[in-house]
């Protein structure tokens, strides 16, 4: 009961979001310098007559006062209507649509990378040797620092060019999609393994384990069995930071990788002021953000009995 | 399981044994060795019982005993034997075996060494998967079992529920019954009662008392002697990593043979001790801490600390008079919770008021609204005759520094980032200081609460416990205070050092006639300290008077249940027959 008004409530905040997203987006539109019209007729280039112009600021009531375009837009969005893409001449939702796969493919690997290795390697480097921690932590932090396209390049020098083992970009087949999403993994892995690393220690001390440790436990099942439950918690917290590297690290991903999917359409729109697609693309990584909030938010329930009876 | 070491050979051979035990933790120039020399057993049967204060090394001693000192550590020792067989080389798989189900070990706080994500059932029952057949339902039924047997009710509803739903004793009930679960021959206690409210410490300490059989071993680690006196049979007290004095609790209680343990029984606070000084100006040498100042410090000389500020006439009006508080809290569910309800009380220049009471009996609200920070929903406070709000209107600012307030845990107290000067300071400016006076004056505080002038550039985190509440007191007499609400000033202090707290406290009450309203949950400071005593329970008062009859002739059964749950030394019970 307490989980279902719980839920209610988030996705209501949800929307909410959603809608602020919607109107920032808008007003930002606005607020940019250059003719809508002028763009929707394929920009300043394509020479177009007054005749014509004077037609599409009717059709897209762009004569129209600041409040009733708003009102127009948001009444579109409601009926699921993102407009039509300038450069595409298709709806947006279909533009998206066509690209969404790949993107979710690529994060989806990436993820099935980042949390095994973030999680290993936490596990075995936590409270160890100070050399071992020192390399590892190393490691990490160049990982963390380093921006993702440099990581990309390594790859891509070390195992297509070198060693032949993967094809240097592409779509095609599952072999196209490991060094893309290994690139987008250790990005995200360099920050969480820190953090998971630094909770694991934190909590590793608590008299909790001790009490584990005095019941004849080994030292991996105290890890893995109590140490690790706790120090989760901050890392889901970091869920924000990892839906936001996979959603930036794809535009770049998939540049350098010349592969399909939300990345390189928003780098395309972007380019030639596709508004209509750039605000969808706003609307769906708010969206997503929303949804993972959401379900962050049931697994901190699941996790901690606390948080449901505080 | 098969290759388990064998059992016991004899019932007289000791069930674990060490001889010449070193642990020091850390290299080179940062190597500090923290046990020295400790030879210890303990037999079927008997209670042996490691004593010292913080930092003696006792806990880490007793976790080398089942081989938990951790990875850092560098442990020797001539003769290390468990059950017999010897243990000095043994792995951590071999230790593991032997963890749980031969060595039990019950460590402070329930509350945080149960695993808080997980119930209290699975804590228990993770004993019995590690170390016996059974399945899971039969688990379960052991596991209430268990619980059933170390006395805690509806224990099928109980293993369910998570540590932070039981109260403080169920969980250490709970934590005991998780120790004993798979039954060891020793079971090793660590402070397993000094989180616990008195009355429930008593229960606990029967409880162990109880499983202290025949088959039995038991090491009670404690840093109070009078919490061990009942249990064990025979008492080592530690000091700085050695053991200075070992034999039958009889014989070290009542003719203790090492000056450290006549400092440490002398300066447990109690009704004995009454108008003394807990801390013998000769035992200073003996029981002498780091808390202590190198004789020959100048202390600056202060005669008054109200030297310079306006005072009201000294009348016969108590200084506060408490009349009909009552507070209420929200709780769940649009409920309310009466925090306190119809308390009364006057606190007379000079004297002290002791507050008895348990966890959540009101002590702590009582003291928010007498400093007026909280308001309460009914009834008065009046500091001088007058209340807070009519103070506030005539602008009497002098009486809203008149009443400061000391914590348990000053370190929680004090910006971090600042020095002792800049704490100090910062009140001494508040106080009205001008600027040019202030750098003197916070060296005339130091001296005031014995604090060598040189600690003033120390930061809170570099100062040790009762150095750390003597910069509270300090920062409190800054103010230049009439009335100083203590609340549990020394309840996170070792006993030693709590002496010293108490006795500087006494000596600043004779020298500027300072009024304390002093709240404690320990009846032996509170007898100490007090002259007058208010017994809180559920926020109502069931007892008010002096404190001799209130101790004497306790009329209330809960009083007496406290008065009865103070763990007495027996040298010092005579001393109460006697007087």
């Amino acid at each position: 009961m307490a989980v279902l008004r719980r839920v209610v409530t988030r996705l209501l905040i949800g929307v909410g979001v959603l809608w602020g997203a919607a109107s920032l987006t808008f007003l930002a539109i606005h607020l940019v310098p250059g003719d809508t019209a002028l763009l929707i007729l394929g920009g300043p280039d394509a020479r177009p007559t007054d005749e014509a112009i004077a037609q599409v600021r009717a059709d897209y009531l762009l004569d129209q006062p600041f409040v009733v375009q708003y009102g127009s837009y948001l009444g579109n969005l409601l009926q699921g209507d993102l407009g039509q893409s300038y450069r595409l001449r298709i709806p947006v939702s279909e533009a998206i649509g066509q690209q969404i796969g790949a993107t979710a493919a690529l994060s989806a690997a990436a993820v099935a990378l980042a949390l095994p290795l973030t999680f290993a390697v936490a596990i075995l480097s936590a409270q160890r040797a100070p050399w071992i921690r020192e390399i590892v932590s190393g490691i990490e932090v160049v990982l963390a620092a380093t921006p993702t396209f440099i990581i990309g390049f390594a790859l891509l020098i070390l195992f297509s060019f070198t060693l032949h083992w993967f094809p240097i970009g592409g779509n095609q087949g599952p072999a196209a999609l490991v060094l893309p999403a290994l690139t987008l993994a250790l990005a995200v892995f360099g920050t969480l393994s820190q953090v998971l690393r630094n909770e694991l220690e934190d909590v590793l001390e608590q008299p909790f384990i001790l009490t584990a440790r005095s019941r004849g436990l080994r030292d991996l099942a105290v890890r893995v069995r109590h140490a690790l439950r706790h120090a989760v918690i901050p890392v889901l917290t970091m869920s924000g930071f990892v839906v936001a590297a996979l959603l930036g690290g794809s535009v770049v991903v998939e540049t350098l990788f010349s592969r399909q999917g939300i990345g390189s359409l928003t780098l395309a729109s972007v380019y030639n002021k596709d508004l209509p697609v750039i605000i969808g693309i706003v609307l769906l990584a708010a969206a997503v953000y929303v949804v993972v909030n959401l379900v962050i938010d049931l697994l901190y329930t699941l996790i901690d009995p606390k948080v449901v009876t505080a | 399981m098969t290759s388990l070491p064998p059992s016991p050979v004899s019932p007289m051979s000791p069930l674990v044994e060490l001889q010449n035990l070193t642990v020091a933790f850390g290299h080179g120039a940062r190597r500090r060795e923290v046990v020295r020399g400790v030879s210890l057993s303990v037999r079927s049967g008997e209670c042996l019982a490691l004593v010292g204060e913080s930092g003696s090394g006792k806990s880490v001693t007793a976790r080398t005993l089942v081989g938990l000192t951790g990875p850092s550590a560098e442990v020797r020792s001539d003769v290390q034997r468990f059950g017999g067989v010897n243990a000095g080389q043994w792995s951590e798989r071999q230790w593991s075996r032997v963890r749980g189900r031969r060595a039990g070990f019950v460590l402070q706080d329930a509350l945080s060494s149960l695993d808080p994500l997980r119930t209290v059932g699975a804590e228990v029952g993770e004993v019995l998967r590690l170390h016996t057949e059974l399945d899971r339902p039969g688990r379960r039924r052991r596991v209430a079992e268990l619980l059933a047997s170390v006395g805690v009710p509806d224990p099928e509803l109980r293993a369910d529920q998570y540590p932070h739903e039981l109260s403080g004793g169920l969980r250490q009930r709970a934590l005991i019954a998780s120790a004993i679960a798979a039954g060891p021959a020793l079971l090793i206690a660590d402070e397993p009662t000094t989180a616990l409210d008195a009355t429930i410490a008593a229960q606990v300490l029967r409880l162990l008392g109880g499983l202290k059989g025949s088959r039995t071993g038991m090491l009670v680690v404690s840093h109070d002697l009078a919490v061990v006196a009942d249990l064990a049979d025979r008492v080592a007290v530690m000091r700085d990593g050695e053991i200075v004095e070992e034999g039958s609790v009889e014989a070290v209680l009542q003719d203790p043979r090492h000056p450290y343990t006549r400092g440490l029984l002398a300066a447990v606070p109690s009704r004995a001790s009454r108008g003394r000084r807990l801390i013998a100006p000769s035992a200073d040498d003996a029981a002498g801490t780091p808390d202590r100042p190198p004789s020959g410090t100048p202390a600056p000389a202060v005669r008054d600390l109200h030297g310079s500020i306006r005072r009201p006439p000294a009348g016969d009006t108590p200084i506060l008079t408490v009349g009909g508080l009552r507070k209420d809290y929200p709780g769940p569910a649009r409920t309310t919770r009466t925090a306190v309800q119809d308390v009364s009380f006057t606190l007379e220049r000079g004297t002290t008021l002791g507050i008895v009471g348990e966890s959540g009996s009101g002590k702590s609200t009582v003291a928010r609204i007498v400093l007026g920070v909280e308001q309460p929903d009914a009834g008065t406070v009046l500091v001088h005759g007058r209340t807070w709000d009519e103070h506030r209107a005539a602008r009497d600012t002098f009486v809203r520094r008149s009443v400061q307030m000391i914590y348990q845990d000053p370190l929680q107290s004090f910006d971090p980032r600042r020095t002792v000067r800049q704490i100090i300071g910062q009140a001494v400016a508040a106080a009205g200081v001008p600027p040019r006076a202030r750098a003197t004056r916070v060296l005339e505080l130091l001296g005031l609460v014995d604090l060598p002038a040189d600690r003033a550039r120390a930061r809170p985190i570099d100062l040790s416990g009762g150095q750390r509440q003597r910069v509270a007191i300090a920062r409190a007499l800054a103010a230049e205070p009439e009335v100083i609400v203590c609340d549990e000033p020394v309840s996170a202090l070792d006993v030693t050092v709590q002496a010293r707290i108490l006795d500087l406290l006494a000596d600043l009450q004779e020298r500027f006639g300072l009024s304390y309203l002093f709240i404690s949950h320990d009846l032996g400071v509170i007898q100490h300290v007090s002259r007058d005593v208010l017994v809180l329970r559920d926020g109502v008062v069931l007892e008010h008077g002096p404190v001799e009859d209130i101790f004497e002739h306790p009329r209330h059964a809960y009083t007496q249940d406290l008065i009865h749950a103070i763990p007495a030394l027996p040298a010092l019970r005579k001393d109460t027959v006697r007087s």
